[in-house]
């Protein structure tokens, strides 16, 4: 379990007693781990980014029931992964499939390297598709932010045994659609660094 | 091929003992299923450890800072309109409370006038009573406990006053400015 850190516990005690800019620095200091998980879990730039932005605004309007020996960025990302499981389920119910052709300026200066970075993005993508939205939400805690199985738990508010179960039946899903063959070919070489996809 | 438990070795997120271990190398030598399934999840995990974080387009902060102003101006406007809709809910409960009143008096506007007057100048009369015991009391006291009596009353009545400004202003902040404010 990683341990709140202080500073990250200041803020939120401070934006508690009604310091807008201690709230700001949290936002500052959480924006990209809250935008990679609405956007791994969704697929698309522009909901991601409204899925963050919603995000904080929750977070902020329950900061009075924000428990301090919770960790803040777990306390965040959960905040995140239940937003986006509630909209995977309503995207369900209505049969809605997202299109994400917006161009947003990148980092990036080739075009080669744009065109490797948005394959692989793509393919991530449709590896992920297929998957229920907590089993989604579980995949992206585990490699993208290395949470451990209890952590993750916390995050999306299950026992540690469900989530081992969500675990098993995504990773069965994935080697099996990656078998079948139901993603585009993988190309690599991006960087480590986040990325504004 | 039996391929239990080596499947559900190769999908658990457990790590595996030493013999465990030892025992799912040999059997992924022989077993083109198992293998087949543990190639896949390597790629499938070389693949997302190959992704970087996603970050925002910049400027996220800014249009955090935005939508929250926006947010608060609503959560205002909405608490400005719960209040509304209270004291119209009050009016129409006081209204519908002297309709009845004035039903039961057979309809007459004379008649809810003079018991309305009767009450008011019962309530009158009874204040005034209480007036005059608590004076002739007051003044069979001795000096010293009609003093001390003054200024207890008096405090008691300024710690009263203050409490209930102190409580119209919290009920004002919390219902009105919200809880983070």
């Amino acid at each position: 379990m990683d341990h709140p850190l202080i500073a990250d516990v200041n803020w939120l005690q401070q934006a508690r007693d009604g310091d807008p800019e201690a709230f700001e620095a949290v936002v500052e200091a959480y924006q990209v781990p809250v935008y990679n998980l609405c956007y791994r879990m969704l697929s698309d730039r522009n909901l991601a980014e409204d899925a963050a932005q919603e995000t904080f605004l929750r977070a902020y309007r329950k900061l009075d029931r924000y428990d301090e020996r919770r960790s803040p960025r777990t306390w965040i990302l959960s905040i995140a992964a239940h937003h986006c499981i509630d909209l995977l389920r309503r995207r369900r119910l209505l049969g809605f499939q997202p299109i994400d052709d917006m161009e947003i300026p990148s980092s990036h200066p080739s075009p080669e390297a744009t065109l490797i970075r948005r394959e692989a993005e793509a393919e991530i993508a449709q590896l992920l598709e297929g998957l229920a939205p907590e089993e989604r939400a579980v995949i992206t805690l585990r490699y993208w932010y290395d949470l451990s199985i209890e952590e993750i738990g916390e995050a999306v508010g299950m026992s540690s045994s469900a989530v081992r179960t969500r675990l098993y039946r995504a990773r069965r899903a994935l080697a099996d659609r990656m078998q079948a063959g139901e993603h585009s070919p993988s190309r690599r070489g991006a960087a480590n660094e986040p990325q504004a996809i | 091929m039996n391929h239990k438990p080596y499947d559900a070795w190769l999908l658990s997120s457990e790590r595996l003992d030493p013999q465990q271990e030892q025992d799912l190398a040999s059997h992924l030598r022989d077993c083109p299923e198992c293998r087949g399934l543990s190639g896949s999840l390597r790629e499938v995990e070389s693949i997302f450890q190959a992704a970087p974080m996603a970050a925002p387009a910049p400027g996220f902060s800014a249009r955090w800072s935005a939508l929250r102003t926006q947010e608060d101006l609503r959560r205002k406007r909405a608490a400005g309109w719960r209040l509304l809709a209270g004291a119209l809910v009050a009016t129409g409960v006081t209204t519908l409370l002297v309709g009845s009143v004035f039903f039961l008096t057979g309809g007459s506007l004379s008649l809810l006038f003079a018991d309305g007057l009767q009450e008011t100048v019962r309530w009158i009369l009874w204040v005034r009573t209480l007036g005059e015991i608590g004076q002739t009391i007051f003044r069979s006291l001795p000096l010293v406990t009609v003093s001390g009596v003054f200024l207890s009353l008096t405090a008691l009545v300024t710690a009263t006053g203050l409490t209930a400004v102190a409580w119209s202003i919290s009920i004002r902040r919390f219902s009105v400015r919200g809880v983070l404010k």
